[in-house]
């Protein structure tokens, strides 16, 4: 078993991410698709020690060469966060899901898809120059839920 | 550590906002300096200083200017028959008697072409003109100090001022790099910090 955890306010630069409780630097992408009916995607593209960049399973493949950084936020501004655990095996009938520590039930499907693009900051006079690496930044997270009167409802999670 | 950035960051952006402010201040300054067609007689004001009306008279300012012989001609009016063939005949030629300054009356034809700086040199000739003229909040700003010229009998002759076109070209480029710089400092502002994020 593998635990994931996302703590967020909804923007990237806000954005935490813990694997078995210590937080990962250089993530370039997340992405989480889940769901009731056995959906299991679970990939992550991150930068290694060495500078190259790998794309891996994020429950089963083991992840080598990760890059551990301190802490992002401290007990006062984690309070503002949302936290999502994902404990897993890899496999969605061992999946458990927690929202800041409580059992979350009912999840129909999971999706979670985070990217950042390289960003230069070249100060003003980043007008003149070049970006040669213009692409999207993602930050999409929804749950959708079955609830008890059979509806359904999506809700974002950050 | 991430605020020491934003605040060495933030520092730059101010040094070259305060530059901006300060060079726009000093260019009345400049344009003054320069006069509007390209320099007066003796390099200095007309009207308005204490160079010629007010004050005292100043006996080293014939050893301060520069020499007359050698070098090429400035562009400025000899006659007024020079600024006539300029810029026309005045539509209204009005003699007016203006104190001196040293107890005296001196006599001053002053020559109106219906423009704008006609009025502006109704005020020169007061001897005295309200500070903000020389700034570029008002329409004096863009324009030259009147012309004065030896006319016969004695008597003075003064032309307006022109438009400057180098006044105004000026102004807008320093109000352009302001905007620039205030526009930079937001984006900049908007941009997101990824040091301690666990993406970047």
């Amino acid at each position: 078993m593998r635990t994931l955890s996302i703590e967020s306010n909804g923007r990237l630069d806000k954005t935490a991410v813990y694997i078995n409780a210590e937080q990962v630097g250089k993530i370039k992408e997340l992405y989480l698709n889940l769901d009731e009916n056995g959906t299991f995607d679970a990939i992550l593209t991150y930068e290694n020690k060495n500078g190259t960049i790998s794309t891996k399973q994020l429950f089963t493949d083991y992840l080598d060469d990760l890059i551990i950084v301190e802490p992002m936020f401290s007990e006062e501004e984690a309070m503002d966060m949302q936290l999502l655990t994902i404990e897993s095996s890899g496999d969605i009938e061992e999946t458990h899901i927690l929202m800041n520590n409580e059992d979350l039930d009912g999840i129909m499907s999971l999706m979670i898809h985070l990217k950042i693009d390289t960003i230069r900051n070249n100060g003003v006079f980043g007008f003149f120059k070049k970006n040669d690496s213009l692409g999207t930044t993602s930050f999409k997270a929804e749950i959708e839920f079955r609830n008890q009167d059979g509806t359904t409802s999506i809700e974002g999670i950050f | 550590m991430k605020s020491y950035r934003v605040h060495v960051s933030m520092s730059k952006y101010l040094v070259l906002l305060i530059l901006s402010i300060v060079t726009l201040i000093i260019e009345p300054t400049i344009t003054v300096a320069r006069g509007g067609f390209g320099g007066f007689r003796g390099g200095g004001r007309s009207f308005g200083s204490s160079r010629s009306f007010g004050g005292s008279r100043n006996s080293n300012s014939f050893s301060s200017r520069n020499n007359s012989f050698g070098g090429s001609r400035s562009r400025s009016f000899m006659s007024g028959k020079d600024y006539q063939q300029r810029y026309g005949v005045p539509r209204k030629s009005q003699t007016m008697s203006m104190n001196n300054g040293r107890g005296g009356n001196s006599n001053y034809v002053a020559h109106s072409y219906g423009g704008r700086g006609d009025g502006f040199m109704a005020g020169y000739m007061m001897g005295m003109i309200p500070w903000y003229w020389h700034t570029p909040f008002h329409p004096a700003f863009y324009y030259s100090q009147p012309v004065i010229l030896n006319g016969a009998n004695g008597t003075r002759e003064v032309y307006p001022g022109t438009f400057s076109t180098g006044s105004l070209l000026l102004v807008l480029l320093c109000l352009a790099g302001i905007i620039f710089i205030i526009y930079a400092i937001i984006r900049s502002r908007r941009q997101q910090d990824f040091s301690s994020s666990s993406f970047g």
